[in-house]
């Protein structure tokens, strides 16, 4: 147990961290490093606050990207109409985390430092092939989403360093996606959640296809193989099943109390087909 | 290691000697008498220690204390005086919204800041509003009726 500093500023917050010799821990809206001081697993000599930072804070449209600063809400996020018009589903995905409290607190950054597999919403990122500004003493460095996620609850974010902003390009046209899970209640955390981004040409064939997985392995990840698939067909019946079993193949999944391996590989399955399909459908007009 | 900490809480100061990451929510019980917020799950999952911070619903036992540092926070003791409930109160005790009673100063105070937000929420919209508290008894049907009425009531009387 030690300091508590609220930085006014990214500067100010690195200065804090370079004096602590790796004994200094960055809070933003504490619902995750609560829970891990909590249980032992942190013990900071110094908890920098970064939530109070402006120039880390908001939602811009930067014509290409749209901008979202680490220390943003979910629930800023969540009612955000620039992230509504341009990635409905990812505002969707967002009422899925937890309740309005944690929504209240919780940060974008803060959710993707922490590396968890289990939550909805960095999945949903992947699709959007979310880039990632990181701030350290040296400067600024950007690292893809993807590239980011190391193994299970790590990243690429070194000592001394800040996540300050998230990137997301925006969406070409004829372009639309959803997450869906399942979770055993409204907020829990899910058994499994498959987010489904696509993209067609005129023609309806397929130019990119991303398929983001909660829950499916060591880190939030994408099955690019079942991705491959998609690519370059007109997501007929047959072309979605073969995806649907490589997508099967991609899963490292293990099996808890409440639920079996085989369950949660047969839930993966069966809301990846399910979204696969509902997506096409927002696309392709019906007959 | 203390610090002095200085917190608005249901708009008095209060002055303590606590560790800053110490959980808002047992300075509220521990330091300061404050025991009508709850403790239960202490992962932020149950929602019976939510208490306001400005308008905003949020759970205390993961927020340390010292973020609330110049802070308007708002517990359940402070949205009624000693003579007359508020109208959610209220309307929670007509609509027989309360079985053991545990669980609601947190529903209280999450229905406070779903109503200040959104005066005149559909019932869809009060149960995304509540569902970051779990409830044992009542099986929440009680629960959604009472905010339903005290928002059919008039939100400038909560």
């Amino acid at each position: 147990m030690g300091e508590y500093h609220i930085a006014s500023s990214v500067e100010d917050a690195l200065e804090k961290l370079s004096h602590c010799n790796g004994r200094a821990e960055i809070v933003a809206g504490g619902q995750t490093m609560m829970l891990l001081i909590r249980q032992g697993l942190v013990d900071p000599d110094l908890l920098v606050d970064i939530s109070k930072i402006d120039e880390i804070r908001g939602i811009q449209d930067l014509g290409e990207y749209i901008e979202i600063g680490s220390a943003t809400t979910y629930a800023e996020i969540k009612k955000n109409s620039i992230i509504k018009k341009e990635f409905g589903f990812y505002t969707d995905a967002t009422s899925e985390i937890s309740g309005p409290q944690v929504r209240n607190q919780g940060t974008i950054g803060g959710g993707l430092v922490y590396g968890d597999p289990a939550l909805d919403t960095p999945p949903v990122l992947l699709t959007l092939d979310a880039e990632l500004e990181i701030q350290n003493s040296q400067g600024c460095r950007r690292i893809s989403l993807e590239d980011f996620f190391v193994d299970y609850y790590e990243t690429a974010i070194e000592e001394g360093e800040i996540l300050t902003k998230i990137l997301i390009p925006i969406l070409p046209q004829y372009s639309g996606g959803k997450y869906r899970s399942v979770t055993p209640r409204q907020g829990d955390y899910a058994i499994a959640g498959v987010c489904v981004r696509l993209t067609l040409d005129i023609d309806g064939v397929c130019t990119t296809a991303r398929i983001g997985l909660t829950n499916g392995g060591d880190t939030p990840m994408r099955s690019r193989r079942a991705e491959k698939i998609l690519e370059g067909s007109e997501i007929g019946e047959g072309t979605i099943e073969e995806c649907i079993n490589v997508l099967g193949e991609d899963l490292d999944l293990i099996g808890d109390v409440q639920t079996s391996k085989s369950y949660k590989e047969m839930v993966f399955k069966r809301i990846a087909r399910q979204t696969i399909k509902e997506v096409k459908l927002e696309l392709v007009g019906g007959v | 290691m203390k610090e002095e900490i200085r917190l608005d809480i249901n708009e008095k100061i209060h002055r303590i000697s606590v560790s800053p990451y110490k959980p808002l929510r047992d300075v509220l019980r521990y330091d300061l008498c404050l025991t009508g917020t709850k403790e239960s799950c202490d992962t932020g999952v149950c929602g019976v220690c939510t208490i306001l911070i400005g308008d905003k619903a949020v759970k205390s036992c993961l927020v340390p204390v010292g973020k609330v540092v110049g802070e308007k926070i708002t517990t359940i003791e402070g949205i009624s005086n000693e003579e007359e409930f508020s109208l959610l109160q209220q309307s929670f005790i007509d609509c027989f919204a309360s079985q053991c009673g545990y669980c609601i100063p947190g529903f209280i105070m999450a229905s406070t800041s779903l109503l200040i937000e959104n005066p005149d929420p559909t019932i869809q919209e009060i149960r995304e509003g509540l569902s970051g508290n779990l409830c044992r008894c009542t099986g929440y049907v009680k629960i959604i009726d009472a905010v339903k009425r005290a928002a059919e009531m008039g939100v400038e009387k909560i």
